[in-house]
This record gives structure tokens, sequence and C-alpha cells, in this order.
């Protein structure tokens, strides 16, 4: 029983349990086994519409994702990567239209039966 | 062969404790995920049923995050060490993607819609039908909604409101044929209501406008 061995389980212990939780909601999101529904559409008065904002920050975040960990895989110093530059500039932004055109959406929705009303 | 301080020989002990513990907790809730007892069916759902766009934000930053980290962790030049200082940047980056993810809520609870539970329900396309000439027919097709996963299809019933104006061809399994009357219709009795039953979902109804 040593530090070796305690290290060696470590590792594989962590790459069992976070690649299989990786490996598992992968899976369930290729097979349905999570729900999609709607996930690019946003709701006006309970009504669906396509949201082309929900579109960009999909696009935004799987972008800065990848690069994140294009650079933790080419790291050696032992250091946590950084973020390419402008990533949060844009994750900032992406993250503002989206919930831009959310708030603007519950705004018509509590505003509209209220017109109709009067 | 020298003998370590007991001190050394604890922290070992405590290693393998903690190693073997939380190994053991991680495969259970693993194994009980593949199981279907630990349901992920709505791990990024919102109460009224639709997928949100944050709660998958903050789901890819996490895992992204927890893999370079552990990458870092093993790959390091003298050893598994755990990296001197986190950035700013990553702090930020969870910090942004957190905070969008709260507004979000913020915004969904302003409106009443957004909190309603999502119930089954039938989806009839087209929604609506206005006939060009009166001899005009056409398909409708149902489909569940917010149903649970993996459930079979719902037996449907299709029928025509009163004045029950025209005549159904069922296509089963999910489509009906609408065919409209034969003869001439009064001003009055222009529309006519299609509804589509299933036990335990929601009706869908259709407005049929005749020529």
């Amino acid at each position: 029983m040593s530090y070796s061995l305690l290290i060696w389980l470590a590792k594989w212990e962590v790459i069992l349990i976070v690649g299989g939780l990786a490996v598992t909601i992968a899976l369930r999101f290729l097979t349905g086994g999570i729900n999609l529904n709607h996930l690019l559409y946003g709701r006006r008065d309970g009504v669906p519409y396509f949201s082309p904002e929900r579109v960009q920050l999909l696009l935004a975040t799987l972008w800065i994702a990848f690069q994140y960990l294009l650079n933790a895989v080419h790291t050696v110093t032992g250091q946590m990567p950084t973020l390419p530059n402008g990533s949060l500039e844009l994750l900032g932004l992406s993250n503002a239209l989206y919930l831009g055109g959310k708030g603007w959406a519950a705004f018509q929705s509590v505003t509209t039966p209220k017109k109709e009303k009067t | 062969m020298p003998t370590p301080p007991v001190g050394q020989s604890l922290a070992l002990a405590a290693g393998y404790v903690i190693v073997g513990f939380v190994g053991l907790v991680g495969l259970i809730i693993i194994w009980r995920i593949w199981q279907e007892k630990i349901n992920i069916n709505m791990l990024i759902s919102e109460p009224n049923g639709d997928a949100s766009m944050s709660r998958l934000q903050l789901l890819i930053f996490t895992v992204v995050i927890a893999m370079s980290l552990f990458l870092v962790i093993i790959g390091g030049p003298h050893g598994p060490a755990f990296p001197a200082t986190i950035p700013d940047q990553i702090l930020t980056l969870l910090g942004i993607s957190g905070t969008s993810y709260l507004v979000s809520k913020g915004i969904q609870f302003s409106d009443p819609a957004g909190l309603k539970k999502a119930v089954p329900a039938l989806v009839v396309t087209p929604a609506t039908f206005a006939q060009a000439t009166p001899a005009d027919t056409q398909v409708f097709t149902a489909a569940a909604a917010n149903a649970a996963p993996g459930a079979p299809a719902p037996p449907l019933q299709w029928s025509l409101e009163a004045p029950a104006l025209g005549s159904l061809t069922p296509l089963p399994p999910d489509r009906v044929r609408y065919n409209p009357p034969s003869g001439p219709v009064s001003a009055m009795e222009k529309t006519v209501t299609l509804r589509v039953t299933s036990p335990g979902f929601e009706d869908a109804v259709v407005k049929i406008t005749l020529a």
C-alpha cells in the first residue's frame, strides 16, 4: 500500500466517474433520453416560436467549450489553460442577447392580455 | 527497512478511505442512472417541459472545466498536482454562465405561463384548414406532446362537433381525412370543429373553414 498506488487508483476513479457521467449524458442526448424539446424555441403567450438568440448562444457556447478543451489537452505546464482572446466578451454579449430576447418575449406575454382586456 | 511515521500511515489510510468512498458513491450514481432509478430526462428542462439553453450552457461548461482540471492535474510536469491558481478567466466564465441562468430563471418567474407544468397533450397538424374549393379534402396528423419518454403512441378518437358537417376517414395509426359535405352549406355553418381525444391527454381541436 503506497502513495503511488493511491494516485493510480484516484486517477482511474476520476476517469471512470467523470468519463462515465459524460458518456452517459452524451448518449442520453443522442438517444432522446434527455428532453431537448423546444431547446431553440422561446414562448410568447405560451406559444412556441423559433428563437435565433438561442441558436447563437448554443454556437458561442460550443465554440468556447471546444477551444478550452483543446487548450487543456495541449497544456504541459501544470497550470489551468486560459481562454482564447475575446472569448469572455463573446460569451457576455451572447448571453446578453439571449436574455434580452427572453425578457422581451416575457414582457410581451405579460402586457398583451392587459391590452386586450381594455 | 525503516517503518513510516504514524502520521504518514494515517494520511495514507485516510486517502484510501476517501478514494474508496468517492468511487463507490460515483459508481452507484452512474449505475442507478443506467438502471433508470435516477431519472435525468428533465436534466436541462424547465417546469413547463421545454429544454433550457442556460441550463445546457452551465452543464457544458461544468463538464468541460471539470475534465480540463483533471487533465491538468494528471498531466503535471512533476507528477499529479493541483494547479497553483485557477485563472480569473475561468471564474468569470462560470460567473457569466451562472448569472445568465439565474437571470433567466428570474425572467421565467415573471411570466406565469413559464411556470405551468407540462401536461401530456395532443397536437394536430395542420392546426387550421380553409377550403379553397368545396371539394377539397384534408389529411390531419395527431402527435402526443409531453408524453413520458418511450411511451407507446396513444389510441386516438377523432370526431366532428355539432353541426357535424362532412365526414371523417380514419387513416391509422395517427391520421384522419376530412371529407367535406356533398351538399351546399349555409353561411352560418361555414366553420367545422374537428376534435381528437385520447385518455390521459389534453384534447386537440382544429377549425375547418368551408368554402
